[in-house]
């Protein structure tokens, strides 16, 4: 009997009295996480090469093998970009992201190798190429403590190249991989930071557009910038 | 009002000095009452009639059957409309002028020992309209339809003076070097329409290029062929002036086509149509690689200039022009 009085008693300490409870301060929630992230930046977008090409006629010969007229080698040249990004933040690690890069790469071909002894010639015009593209970062580090924390990025998306005086618009598909590295200012108490610093290295994959007949052309673009979330 | 306009030797009704500036490649062309009008048939199908003429080791059989295939290589053009119908044989000659038949078949022409083939025209000149025209093919040559080594591919040769049956002239998109016995030998050519043919065995020329396509599609236009191609214009100079009859190439960087065109007046404006959309490196040469008159009617044509290529790529637009553009050469 006397056991049963102490354990019971045991249970009725371990209770909170409703009138004790209401008398405490409310413990301070955590505040609800900042998910949309709007950053903007500026980069260098590496040069593209687009390969050569000989103009041929047709030999006299039964084989009709060609004979080169000249020879061309086009590439894309490197270019200042801006970058804007608009984010949201699934959980804290993965945020979904949609982004547009602009920029204005020189187009050069050079021409050389002519069959009458043409001066070789560097010919060229100034593109303005817009790349809109989706895609998604993870970071590798949860947390918002002031440090650098890695992220790993990928997606793909639409670039648009508009050709001098507007004549001309051609599209292709742009995709890219890369990572980078985010840094958070403000305070650290909060699970997303007010705003950072983000530095993006990508290799992107570009299809169709300027590069079309070229295969799939690669190039590095590095940028940096800040965000700032709500 | 008809007028007959023989036109043997390849074609020789060319282009007479024109006041502004004409397509790509050549159209035959015509001064009709101040105005350059393009000759072209209105009719469709253009009826031809082949030859009962035969030449050793082609008979009328044969010789009907290659022609029947280069008029298709013409008619297979996708963007344009051109077409034609067989009529039967005749015993009429291309020779007989005026007939209102357009008659293609063998004739010997000894006295023409550099022509292989050639074709001439009734023009209704109020119209610019061709009503007919023939094509001798020359038996002082030997003639094959099946591409034997001895002899001139029959087929190659029609697909080149059936260019110029429907009114297109040459092109220029070929190199060529001096024999010590007279005459030009082709080193190579990349158009049908270019005036000298390869050698005996060679069947390049059954197949249309670019340049060809771009010829007969920008006569007679495929209901798609002006929305979906563009024009690439502007001006060779030389010191300040003008160049006349400048051969303008349009190098294509996706596709690698080549499509030629000319400077056609006095301030070597030039205008070269029916370029599929897309970037283009542009080389200006003299037309020197050919005797001028074939081209041209006219004395005026510069050659003392050296092959220059334009600094400027140009982008050409579907269904407009790019914006126009100067190549500066420099005197040889």
């Amino acid at each position: 009997m006397t056991r049963l009085i102490l354990v019971a008693g045991a249970l009725l300490a371990g209770l909170p009295s409703p009138a004790v409870a209401q008398a405490r301060p409310t413990p301070a929630r955590p505040p609800a996480p900042r998910r949309i992230e709007l950053a903007i930046g500026a980069g260098f977008a590496g040069g593209v090469t687009l390969g050569t090409r000989d103009a041929t006629l047709q030999s006299n010969n039964t084989s009709g093998s060609p004979f080169r007229l000249f020879s061309s080698d086009t590439r894309l040249s490197p270019a200042a970009v801006v970058e804007g990004r608009l984010g949201y933040r699934l959980t804290p690690r993965l945020t979904i992201e949609a982004a547009m890069t602009v920029g204005r790469p020189d187009l050069m071909t050079s021409l050389s190798a002519d069959a009458e002894n043409a001066v070789p010639v560097e010919a060229r015009e100034t593109l303005t190429e817009y790349v809109v593209a989706g895609g998604a970062s993870w970071r590798l580090l949860s947390g918002a403590r002031r440090r650098w924390t890695p992220f790993v990025s990928g997606g793909a998306g639409l670039a648009r190249h508009v050709h001098e005086d507007r004549v001309l618009i051609e599209s292709g598909i742009d995709g890219y991989v890369g990572g980078g590295l985010i840094y958070p200012l403000g305070s650290a108490r909060t699970t997303t930071p007010r705003s950072g610093v983000r530095l993006d290295a990508r290799l992107h994959l570009l299809s169709g557009g300027v590069a079309d007949g070229a295969g799939v052309s690669p190039r590095g673009v590095l940028t940096g910038g800040v965000f700032v979330t709500f | 009002m008809k007028r007959h306009l023989l036109a043997w030797a390849l074609a020789l009704v060319a282009v007479v000095a024109v006041a502004t500036p004409a397509s790509a490649y050549l159209q035959l062309s015509l001064t009709l009452r101040g105005q350059v009008t393009a000759i072209k048939w209105n009719q469709s199908p253009v009826r031809w009639f082949s030859s009962t003429a035969s030449a050793p080791g082609v008979t009328a059989a044969q010789f009907q059957s290659a022609v029947n295939a280069a008029f298709g290589s013409w008619e297979a053009v996708p963007t344009a409309t051109v077409a034609f119908q067989y009529a039967g044989f005749t015993s009429a000659r291309p020779a007989d002028d005026n007939d209102g038949l357009s008659v293609l078949g063998f004739e010997s022409h000894p006295d023409m020992d550099r022509t292989l083939a050639a074709t001439g025209f009734t023009i209704d000149v109020v119209s610019g309209a061709i009503v007919e025209s023939d094509i001798f093919f020359n038996t002082t040559f030997d003639w094959s339809t099946s591409g034997a080594a001895g002899a001139f591919d029959l087929q190659s040769v029609a697909t080149h003076e059936i260019g110029h049956f429907i009114g297109l002239g040459h092109s220029a998109l070929g190199e060529t070097e001096m024999q010590a016995g007279g005459g030009r030998r082709v080193i190579a050519a990349r158009s049908v329409m270019f005036p000298i043919a390869f050698g005996r065995g060679n069947t390049t020329d059954r197949t249309l290029t670019p340049d060809d396509i771009a010829g007969v599609s920008n006569s007679y236009p495929a209901g798609d062929f002006a929305p979906d191609t563009g024009v690439l214009v502007g001006r060779v100079r030389l010191g300040g002036r003008g160049v006349f009859a400048a051969h303008v190439a349009a190098f294509s960087l996706r596709t690698g086509d080549l499509v030629g065109g000319f400077s056609l007046n006095g301030e070597g404006e030039f205008a070269i149509r029916g370029l599929a959309p897309g970037l283009y490196a542009v080389r200006v040469e003299p037309l020197d690689d050919v005797d001028t008159d074939s081209f041209f009617d006219d004395p005026g044509i510069d050659t003392n200039f050296r092959a220059t290529f334009s600094d400027h790529l140009v982008a050409v637009p579907a269904g407009g022009s790019a914006a126009s553009f100067d190549v500066t050469v420099q005197s040889k």
